[in-house]
C-alpha cells in the first residue's frame, strides 16, 4: 500500500520531488567529494612533509657564513636535531629560456635560484615523490612553471648571460615542499653538482639557506628566540615549519571551505524545502489525516504514510550523490595530486566519504521525522472545522485595500498575502538571504585582494615600481647607484628609498630581542594603517600588526629600541597590516643600522610608460630586482585571484540557479495551493496578467527582505569569515573593498531578473487551472 | 424586448477516459434584458455546464453565445475580464470570497481593478449594498468570522459593486438555511426589480418559484420552459409554487 501511494504522490508532485532530490543528492555528493579532498589533502601532506624530510625553522641570508660557527652553536643548542646549510644562486628570469622561445621568463616577478639535492633534510622530490637525482646538463624545474609555460620532460631549458650559454634537458619537475604555492615568490630549480659549480663561476648573486631539524617540533618559538639573539647570519628572512604548513594548505583549502559551505547551504536547503513540502501535504491532507484518525488509524501508521517518500527519495539521492563524487574526486584532486602527491588513504579514511554521506542522508530523514510528527496536532474536529488546510488567517486591516487611495490593488493584494502568511514565506526568504550571501562574500573578497589598496595591506606604499636590492658583496655601492640615476632620471616623478635593518629592541621583560625596522620617509608613498598614523619624527614608530601583537603594544605605547648604541624609547604611533617576512615589522624615522641592513627598496612613480621603465632599470642594474608592482600583486596572489574567480562563477552559478529552482518550486506549490483563490479572481475578473503581478510582488517582496538580510549577514558574519580566511594568509586585519556598484546594484538587479524571470514562467501555470464551479 | 443572453446551438462535451461524454446537446435558449430566470433539472441534466458555459468560464465545444450583442467565446483574455468586471456579476453555492482579505475588500476588490470610479466613490457605494443586505457590521471581520448567510449577502454585493447588466447564480442558496434562502431571495427580487437581469440554477422549487420564468433541463437539452410571470408582493406564493410543481412533475422531475 504504502509503495502505492508513494508512486502516486511523486507522479503527483513530480517537480518538488526532483528538487528536493536534486539538492539531497548535490548536497551529499559534495559533502562526499570534500570529506574526499580533506582526507586526500592532509595525507598528502604528510606523506611529502615525510619524503620530503622538510626542516622546521630556516633563515635565509645573503653575504658570507662562517659553518664552524653554525655547527658550534647547532650542537650547543639542545633543540636541533640536524642542520644543513645550501647556497643557492639567483639568476635572474631574464637569462632563463624555456624550451627555445626566443623570450626569455624575465617578465616573472618569481625568483629563480638554483639549488642542487639537499643531502640530509628539504630533499627535493618528483612527480612520484621520490628524490631528484641528476646528471650533467639535466634540470628539475618546478611544478609552477611546469603549469606556466606548458612543459613536458625532456624540454630544452636555456641558461643564457654574456658569459655562459648552456641547454638543459629537463629530467624531473620539482615538488618543493617549501616553496610549491604559488605565492611563495622563490622557486627552486635543481641542477647536478657539476653544473652548480659551473653555473657559481657566472652567475654571482649567492645565498644561504640554513636550515635547522628540530627534536621536537613544538619547540619551534623557542628556537626562533633562541637563533634571534644569537650571533648567526640572519640578513634575509626566516621561514618556520607553521609558515610552510599554511602556505601549502591555503590553496586547496580556499576551494575545501567553499565546497563545504556550499554543500552545508544546499544541505540546508533541501532540509528547508523538504519542510515546505511535508508541511504544505500534510495541510492539502488536514481533512484525510483526521479522518484516518477518527476511523482509528494509529500515529505511527499514518506516519508511515507520509515519511515513506521521503526515505526512499534521500536514500536514491544519497547514494547517486556517492557514486557521482567517485567520479568527480580525479577532478578534484588534480591539484592536490600534482603539487602535493598521491596520498595512500587507510581503510578507515576511505570510508569518511561514505559515512558522511550516511549523516546526510540521516540527518534529512530526522529531520523530515521532526516535521511530521506536526500532524499529531491534528484533531478530527479541527480538520473538520477548519476546512482542507487548517489554515487561518489574522486579520491584517493596515493593509486593507478601501485605505488605499491609487496603489494598484495586485500590488496590494501582494504584499497583503506575504505579510499575513509570513511563516510560509520563511522558506523563500531564508534562500534569497543565502544566495545573496555565497554571491557577495567571494565578491567582497575577489576586490580586495585585486583592488589597488591590498599592495598597502603588504607592508608598501601605492608606487608604479619598486626597486628590491637585497644583501650582497657590494649592496651598498648598488644601492646608492640606482639612487643616484633616479635623481637624475627627469621621468621619475616621485621616489621612497627605504632602507630595512635589524635593530636590538628590549622588551618590557628587560630582555634583547630582534626586530627588522624600515627607515625612510613614510610620507612620499603611504600606507593604510589599522590604527593610528604614520611616524614622522624621530622618536616615533609604527609597528605592524604581529609584532604589536608579539610584543603586546598599542598605539601611544612605547618601545625601546638601540639607535646608535643608546636605548631610544620610541612613542607607538601607528599599527599597520603587512604579510611580507613574516609580517613582524616596523617602521621609524631613525637613522638605518648599517651594519644590520637587510633589503634596500626603493619605491618611484614614472611618467613614462611603467614598462619601458622597468625594462631600463633592470637591464642597467642587473640583478636588482625591479618590480611592476601591479604584476607583483597578480603574480603573487595570481593563483588565488584566478581561484576565486572561478569560486564567485561557480558560487554565482549556483546561488542563481538555486534561487531559480526554488523560486520556480515556491510559486508553483503556491499556485497549487491557492489555486481555488486564483479561479475566484479570475472568475470575478481579475485577468492572468493581475494575477501575475500579485505572484512577481510576492516574490520580489520577499526577494527584496532576503536581499537586505544577506547584505547584513555579509557585512557581519561575513566579514568575520573573510577575517579568518585571511588572517590564515597572515593578513589579520583588513578592511574589505565593496564595490558598491556590483553589490548593490548589479547582484540585486541579476538576482531580481533571475527571480522575476522564475515566477513569469511559473505563472504560465496559472492558465492550465480549471475554473471554479462551486 | 432587447435579448441580453443568446444561446445558438451550444454544445459542450468532455473526454473522460478517452470516451466522450456529450454534456450539452445543442442548447439554444435566451434571456430578455430585466429578466428573472431559473435553470432547473435533474443532477446531471448539465444545468451548471450551461451556466459555466454561457458565463465564458468553461470554453464552449460548438455553438454561439451572444451576451449584450457580443460573441462570448471570441473574446481575448483582456477584454474576457473585463466582461466579468463590467457587465456579470457571479455567486457561487460556496460563497467562493477570498480567504486573505476582509469582507469589505471582498466586495470593493472588482470595483478597484475596474477604475472606473473613484475609490472613494466605490468605498460609499459597498457601504450603501452592505446596509442594504444587512452586513454593515461586518466591514472589517475576516470571512472566518461570518456566518454562511452573511457570507453569502457579501458575495452578492460583489456581485453588484460594479452594477452588472446580468447576475449569474449557480445554486446560491444550496447552502444556506430556509430562512437565509428566503431572505437572499428577496434581495434578489430587489434587484432584478431595480433592472438587473438574473438567471439562476437551482434545485429548489421554493426559489424557483420567485423568478419570472424556469428553463428545465434534462440530459443536455432544454425540455421546456414555464412563464410564472413577475413577482411581487400581491402574487399568490403558494400558489405560484404549485403551479411550478405540478408542471415539473409532467417534465417528469
Amino acid at each position: 500500500m504504502y509503495f502505492k501511494i508513494l508512486k502516486k504522490d511523486i507522479k503527483k508532485k513530480k517537480f518538488i520531488t526532483l528538487a528536493v532530490f536534486i539538492f539531497i543528492m548535490l548536497s551529499a555528493f559534495l559533502l562526499a567529494s570534500g570529506a574526499n579532498m580533506i582526507m586526500n589533502l592532509f595525507q598528502a601532506l604528510d606523506t611529502m612533509y615525510d619524503k620530503a624530510c622538510i626542516p622546521h625553522f630556516m633563515q635565509y641570508h645573503a653575504g658570507s657564513i662562517d659553518q664552524e660557527m653554525i655547527d658550534q652553536w647547532s650542537t650547543k643548542n639542545g633543540l636541533v636535531e640536524k642542520q644543513q646549510t645550501t647556497k643557492q644562486i639567483h639568476i635572474d628570469g631574464t637569462n632563463i629560456y624555456m624550451n627555445q622561445s626566443k623570450e626569455s621568463i624575465g617578465s616573472s616577478n618569481m625568483e629563480m635560484m638554483f639549488v642542487t639535492q639537499n643531502k640530509s633534510i628539504d630533499y627535493l622530490l618528483d612527480l612520484n615523490n621520490d628524490r631528484i637525482i641528476l646528471n650533467e646538463s639535466e634540470i628539475g624545474i618546478p611544478i609552477y612553471l611546469m603549469q606556466k609555460h606548458d612543459l613536458n620532460i625532456g624540454d630544452i631549458v636555456t641558461i643564457k648571460s654574456k658569459t655562459y650559454t648552456k641547454n638543459y634537458v629537463i629530467k624531473a619537475f620539482v615538488r618543493d615542499a617549501l616553496m610549491n604555492p604559488s605565492f611563495v615568490s622563490s622557486k627552486r630549480l635543481v641542477v647536478s653538482d657539476s653544473d652548480f659549480k659551473e653555473l657559481e663561476k657566472s652567475f654571482h648573486e649567492t645565498e644561504y639557506q640554513i636550515a635547522f631539524l628540530l627534536k621536537d617540533k613544538t619547540l619551534i618559538s623557542d628556537f626562533t628566540n633562541d637563533y634571534s639573539v644569537s650571533n648567526l647570519p640572519m640578513k634575509g628572512p626566516t621561514i618556520d615549519y607553521q609558515l610552510i604548513m599554511i602556505a601549502n594548505l591555503i590553496t586547496d583549502g580556499i576551494i575545501m571551505a567553499v565546497i563545504f559551505i556550499i554543500s552545508l547551504l544546499l544541505c540546508l536547503i533541501a532540509v528547508l524545502c523538504l519542510r515546505f513540502t511535508i508541511i504544505s501535504t500534510l495541510e492539502e491532507d488536514y481533512r484525510e489525516i483526521g479522518v484516518m484518525k477518527a476511523i482509528g488509524f494509529k500515529q505511527s501508521q499514518i506516519k508511515k504514510v507520509y515519511i515513506t517518500k521521503y526515505i526512499m527519495v534521500s536514500m536514491v539521492a544519497c547514494i547517486i550523490g556517492y557514486i557521482v563524487s567517485l567520479f568527480f574526486n580525479e577532478l578534484f584532486l588534480n591539484n592536490i595530486l600534482l603539487y602535493v602527491g598521491h596520498a595512500e588513504l587507510d581503510v578507515f579514511q576511505s570510508f569518511v566519504p561514505l559515512m558522511i554521506t550516511a549523516i546526510v542522508f540521516l540527518v534529512v530523514i530526522l529531520f523530515c521525522n521532526f516535521t511530521i510528527n506536526r500532524f499529531k496536532r491534528i484533531t478530527t474536529i479541527e480538520a473538520l472545522r477548519l476546512g482542507n488546510t487548517g489554515e487561518t488567517f489574522k486579520s491584517k486591516s493596515f493593509l486593507a485595500l478601501y485605505k488605499t487611495k491609487r496603489f494598484n490593488i495586485n500590488i496590494v493584494m501582494g504584499i497583503r498575502d506575504v505579510v499575513l502568511k509570513l511563516r510560509i514565506y520563511g522558506l523563500l526568504f531564508f534562500v534569497f538571504l543565502v544566495c545573496m550571501f555565497i554571491i557577495i562574500v567571494p565578491l567582497n573578497i575577489y576586490q580586495t585582494i585585486q583592488s589597488d589598496e591590498f599592495i598597502t595591506y603588504m607592508g608598501l606604499g601605492k608606487s608604479d615600481i619598486l626597486i628590491d636590492i637585497r644583501q650582497t658583496e657590494d649592496v651598498n655601492k648598488r644601492y646608492s647607484d640606482v639612487l643616484d640615476y633616479i635623481e637624475r632620471d627627469r621621468d621619475v616623478e616621485k621616489f621612497s628609498p627605504l632602507i630595512t635593518s635589524r635593530f636590538t629592541i628590549i622588551t618590557d621583560d628587560g630582555l634583547e630581542d630582534n626586530l627588522l625596522i624600515e627607515t625612510g620617509d613614510f610620507t612620499i608613498f603611504p600606507i593604510q594603517y589599522i590604527e593610528g598614523v604614520t611616524p614622522l619624527l624621530e622618536n616615533e614608530i609604527a609597528l605592524s600588526y604581529l609584532s604589536a601583537k608579539d610584543l603586546g603594544k598599542r598605539v601611544g605605547e612605547r618601545l625601546k629600541v638601540i639607535v646608535d648604541s643608546k636605548p631610544t624609547s620610541l612613542l607607538i604611533t601607528g599599527i599597520y597590516q603587512d604579510v611580507t617576512d613574516g609580517g613582524k615589522t616596523a617602521k621609524a624615522c631613525i637613522r638605518p643600522n648599517y651594519d644590520t641592513v637587510a633589503w634596500y627598496l626603493i619605491s618611484l612613480n614614472v611618467d613614462s610608460d611603467v614598462a619601458m621603465k622597468i625594462r631600463e632599470y633592470s637591464t642597467r642594474f642587473a640583478p636588482v630586482k625591479v618590480i611592476d608592482m601591479k604584476g607583483y600583486i597578480i603574480e603573487t596572489f595570481g593563483n588565488t585571484i584566478s581561484q576565486l574567480r572561478l569560486i564567485i562563477i561557480v558560487t554565482g552559478f549556483i546561488a542563481l540557479i538555486v534561487a531559480f529552482m526554488i523560486t520556480s518550486l515556491f510559486i508553483r506549490m503556491l499556485i497549487v495551493k491557492e489555486s481555488l483563490q486564483i479561479s475566484i479572481m479570475r472568475n470575478i475578473g481579475f485577468s492572468f496578467k493581475n494575477i501575475r503581478l500579485q505572484y512577481i510582488t510576492k516574490g520580489l517582496l520577499v526577494l527584496i527582505s532576503g536581499m537586505i538580510g544577506g547584505l547584513i549577514i555579509s557585512n557581519t558574519l561575513g566579514d568575520i569569515l573573510i577575517g579568518l580566511l585571511l588572517e590564515r594568509m597572515g593578513i589579520s586585519h583588513i578592511n574589505l573593498v565593496v564595490n558598491i556598484l556590483q553589490v548593490y546594484v548589479g547582484c540585486p538587479i541579476i538576482l531580481v531578473l533571475t527571480v522575476t524571470a522564475a515566477i513569469v514562467i511559473s505563472t504560465q501555470s496559472i492558465k492550465k487551472l480549471k475554473n471554479t464551479k462551486h | 424586448m432587447k435579448k441580453i443572453l443568446q444561446v445558438k446551438d451550444l454544445c459542450k462535451t468532455y473526454i473522460i477516459s478517452k470516451r466522450q461524454h456529450h454534456v450539452l446537446k445543442n442548447v439554444n435558449m435566451h434571456i430578455n434584458e430585466g429578466e428573472f430566470v431559473a435553470i432547473m433539472g435533474p443532477s446531471g441534466s448539465g444545468k451548471s455546464t450551461l451556466l459555466y458555459n454561457i458565463s465564458g468560464i468553461d470554453q464552449v465545444t460548438s455553438g454561439s453565445v451572444l451576451l449584450d450583442g457580443r460573441e462570448i467565446n471570441k473574446l481575448s483574455e483582456k477584454e474576457m475580464s473585463y466582461y466579468r468586471l463590467k457587465k456579470m456579476g457571479f455567486i457561487f453555492q460556496q460563497m467562493n470570497l477570498l480567504k486573505n482579505l476582509e469582507i469589505l475588500d471582498n466586495i470593493i476588490a472588482p470595483a478597484y481593478m475596474l477604475k472606473e470610479r473613484p475609490r472613494k466613490d466605490i468605498n460609499k457605494d459597498a457601504l450603501t449594498l452592505m446596509k442594504r443586505v444587512g452586513i454593515i457590521e461586518l466591514g472589517d471581520n475576516d470571512i472566518t468570522q461570518a456566518s454562511g448567510g452573511q457570507l453569502q449577502r457579501a458575495a452578492i454585493c460583489r456581485a453588484l459593486i460594479n452594477r452588472p447588466k446580468i447576475i449569474f447564480g449557480d445554486e446560491p442558496t444550496g447552502s444556506l438555511n430556509s430562512k437565509a434562502s428566503s431572505e437572499i431571495m428577496d434581495i434578489f427580487q430587489e434587484i432584478n426589480s431595480e433592472g438587473t437581469t438574473i438567471m439562476l440554477v437551482t434545485h429548489d422549487v421554493k426559489v424557483a418559484s420567485k423568478t419570472e420564468r424556469v428553463l428545465f433541463m434534462i440530459d443536455g437539452k432544454i425540455e421546456g420552459e414555464y412563464t410564472l410571470g413577475k413577482f411581487h408582493q400581491n402574487v399568490d406564493y403558494k400558489a405560484r409554487e404549485e403551479k411550478l410543481s405540478n408542471w415539473l412533475f409532467r417534465m417528469g422531475w
